[in-house]
């Protein structure tokens, strides 16, 4: 795929998504003059960038879908419900096209039909269309064209278009360019400019040399046409200005090297001599306006004031075409496409340098050398800020994914004929934008679970007191160095009794098994498990809750179950921020080193003998009068038990989630920045540990997953 | 000379270029025969009008023959045809 088709296919799922969340708030909260504005600026921008590669089957169903829009926006055509899910067809055809289109592939007998359907029930809207696309060419007949030229049709423009030489490799086909010319208006005349192409000898037949002048009939305005090279404008070199506007055809003369083009314009009668030779024109007008004013004193009072009107209504343009200029200049600044290999490998340098500055803090603290060791801290934390602000180019917010969920929910909703109301929060929170990507899946799974056997049917809802109208939320917020991601539903709840009895029968369980209500309802991550009692082809085949357990473990996240019958349920999923580098604590038990992700710590506290007598030799102590769990870290990995020898014990009070435990440990270093470097297979099933790190003396350092750690704790009780 | 393709693109430009200076330097007058072309691009609209200019500038003449309706579309849209003379 060329660069430019990269950009149009880009851009084109960019329209479509902004086009399906309009047409979803107009589902929910009506029809307003904005909404109906976005899907029409949407389908108007995919068919005219589809129109530059001349992709014809979209540009000719865009264009009708178009016209009705436009319609729409004009208030000639009223709006209904049926409208708006027959423009959601056409946004999901419109989509099919494209990628048809983008791997050249043959339109099938049944998008074809597709499309004709859907034409024909966007033209039931419009009783008097006017839909058929202008595919002929330029008539021949310019002598009309010239008296058009001639005289001062307001709706000319001239267009001039020069190309970098490397343009005919660029993969553009510039006829398809003057086709959608003739899409959008008329080519009058098109000149071509041929004095820079060379003779045969010296041709080099790949580089562009050829130029165009263009006269060009239309009602679109100066950003419109200037829209139809968007995706080439570095590449082109364009002037397009009102045929009449002289100042700016001087422009474009005096930025020629000769007078090649203005010795042109007059050969081909495009310009008079008074027109290049700008300002005659001028006077010659104003001496018609003195003839008026003899014939006629009161009309040319009318004329004043018309001119007067006119003349700050010219200046509101301006001031607004420079505003808009302004706008996308900064639009421009601020974003910008990068491959995301770069970052990665950036990400990956980062980490190296956190390594090889840990050696060089190591060095410093071993030597003794105070100098050093200041130049190092400056180093450090001018590392951090890189770190930080690389890791920040990764964030994404989380919004832009979650409102493609609520065509999932509205369309599974109505297909098994619940209403819901779908509610996002908090969708500014930030995430990494590969856990953004992987957790997209899960989560749709587990919307759709929620509409499809979380929520009931409205007649359901409403015998038992509910509101008719289910409610579906989707919230995220940052919490103690995690996102959380939370759906929740208003429907019926988890039925414990009927998810054991089913784990029972399908021999998950064991008959008489003591499980706590947490443990029952982890049973729904169980393969082969499903609630629903009818599968339907949205959920209910026990699919899928396995598999969304393993995505979000695989980003080192957890997902936890709450539940009332009768209530609802709330699948809370937590997230790590980033997934290289974290921020931790070094730590010493027996003879290894362990880091501990600082988000996690809630305090360190030394084991002295008062605690040593409140435990008795049980694993609790206690800490403010809660009762702490603590995790000999020794014991837990160390297999060959040596005796302490004279060190101190202290305990790291971690939490994670709702739940706190203690580390019990030998040794505090304090606070540690380090690369998670994964471990070997071998350390595959050890539980508890996410990785290793290199120290700066380098060694090798264990870091500890937190969440598995404390269930281990917690299980064990 | 007849183009025996029925591409005239930016893919047979080079190669066509050749045989464009080859027939130049042999003969007293240049006819390019388009009657087998089906698609036409630019950078061929291009080789042509250098061609025109090579033989204009040998006192050669040059005419362009056989263009079929969808080859002429092309000129006229790109106004190629005003000036090859098609």
């Amino acid at each position: 795929m060329t660069e430019e088709l990269q950009l149009f296919s880009e851009d084109a799922a960019e329209q479509l998504q902004f086009m399906e969340n309009a047409l979803l708030d107009v589902a929910e909260s009506g029809i307003d003059d904005d909404k109906i504005g976005e899907i029409f600026r949407a389908m108007h921008t995919i068919k005219g960038t589809a129109g530059m590669f001349g992709f014809d089957s979209v540009v000719d169903f865009t264009h009708i879908a178009e016209n009705l829009l436009d319609e729409v926006r004009q208030h000639t055509i009223e709006t209904s419900d049926d409208m708006m899910a027959l423009f959601l067809q056409c946004k999901d055809h419109c989509e099919t096209l494209i990628e048809c289109a983008i791997n050249d592939e043959e339109l099938s007998e049944e998008l074809l039909e597709n499309s004709a359907d859907l034409i024909n029930e966007l033209l039931k809207y419009m009783p008097n269309n006017q839909t058929a696309i202008s595919h002929e060419v330029t008539s021949n007949d310019s002598d009309e064209h010239l008296e058009a030229i001639a005289t001062g049709d307001n709706s000319i423009w001239h267009v001039s278009i020069r190309f970098d030489e490397d343009f005919f490799t660029s993969g553009m086909d510039i006829l398809s360019i003057f086709n959608f010319f003739n899409k959008m208006g008329e080519i009058l005349i098109n000149l071509p400019i041929t004095h820079k192409i060379q003779t045969l000898d010296l041709l080099d037949p790949l580089k562009t040399q050829i130029g165009f002048e263009l006269e060009f009939q239309t009602d679109v305005g100066h950003e419109e046409i200037e829209e139809i090279f968007e995706f080439v404008l570095d590449d082109v070199t364009l002037a397009i200005f009102k045929h009449d506007d002289l100042d700016a055809l001087g422009q474009l003369l005096s930025s020629q090297e000769d007078d090649t083009l203005k010795n042109l314009f007059l050969e081909e009668c495009i310009y008079s001599h008074e027109e290049l030779n700008n300002g005659t024109v001028q006077v010659t007008e104003e001496i018609k306006t003195v003839e008026v004013q003899e014939e006629n004193k009161e009309e040319i009072k009318t004329v004043e004031v018309q001119v007067k009107e006119a003349e700050p209504k010219k200046e509101e343009v301006n001031k607004k075409e420079a505003k808009k200029a302004k706008k996308s200049e900064v639009q421009k600044s601020f974003s910008l496409r990068v491959d995301s290999n770069k970052i990665d490998h950036l990400i990956t340098q980062i980490s190296e340098m956190v390594i090889a500055n840990a050696k060089i803090t190591q060095i410093a603290t071993d030597k003794d050398d105070t100098d050093l060791e200041e130049a190092v801290n400056v180093l450090t934390d001018m590392l951090e800020d890189v770190r930080n602000g690389i890791m920040n180019i990764r964030m994404v917010q989380v919004e832009d994914s979650f409102v493609k969920f609520r065509r999932i929910v509205n369309d599974t909703a109505r297909k098994i004929g619940k209403e819901i109301d779908f509610v996002i929060l908090g969708g500014e929170t930030e995430l990494d934008k590969t856990v953004v990507e992987k957790i997209s899946d899960p989560l749709v799974h587990m919307l759709r679970n929620s509409v499809d056997h979380g929520v009931e049917l409205p007649d359901e809802r409403v015998a038992k007191g509910k509101d008719a109208k289910g409610r579906v939320e989707l919230k995220a917020f940052p919490d103690a160095g995690t996102i959380v991601i939370q759906i929740s539903d208003d429907g019926a709840g988890l039925d414990k009794d009927r998810l054991l009895q089913k784990a029972i029968k399908n021999g998950i369980v064991d008959e008489g098994a003591n499980l706590t209500d947490k443990e029952i309802y982890e049973l729904i991550f169980e393969a082969g498990l499903s609630t629903a009692d009818q599968v339907s082809d949205i959920s209910g085949r026990g699919v899928g809750m396995d598999v969304v357990r393993r995505n979000i473990q695989d980003l080192r996240g957890v997902i936890d179950i709450d539940s009332a019958l009768g209530k609802g349920t709330t699948f809370t999923i937590r997230l790590p921020l980033t997934l290289a580098i974290i921020d931790g604590f070094l730590v010493q038990a027996g003879d290894t080193k362990y880091v501990i992700p600082l988000e996690n710590i809630q305090e360190c506290i030394e084991l002295n003998d008062e605690y040593k007598n409140t435990m008795k030799g049980n694993e609790f102590i206690n800490l403010r009068g809660e009762i702490l769990p603590i995790l000999d870290v020794k014991n837990y990995l160390n297999s060959s038990q040596e005796e302490n020898k004279e060190q101190r014990e202290n305990v790291v009070v971690v939490r994670y989630a709702n739940t706190v435990i203690g580390l019990q440990v030998d040794e505090l270093y304090g606070e540690h920045q380090t690369v998670i470097k994964p471990l070997g297979d071998i350390f595959e099933n050890v539980e508890g540990v996410s990785g290793g790190s290199i120290l700066g003396t380098g060694e090798v350092s264990l870091i500890f997953d937190i969440p598995k750690l404390i269930n281990h704790r917690i299980r064990r009780v | 000379m007849k183009l025996e393709s029925e591409n005239f693109t930016i893919y047979e430009v080079e190669e066509l270029k050749e045989i464009f200076v080859n027939e130049l330097n042999s003969n007293e007058n240049i006819e390019v025969d388009l009657s087998n072309i089906q698609k036409i691009d630019m950078p061929a609209l291009q080789l042509l009008i250098s061609t025109k200019k090579s033989c204009e500038k040998e006192n050669k003449s040059f005419e362009i023959k056989n263009i079929n309706e969808n080859i002429y579309k092309a000129f006229q849209l790109s106004g190629c045809d005003t000036v090859l003379g098609v």
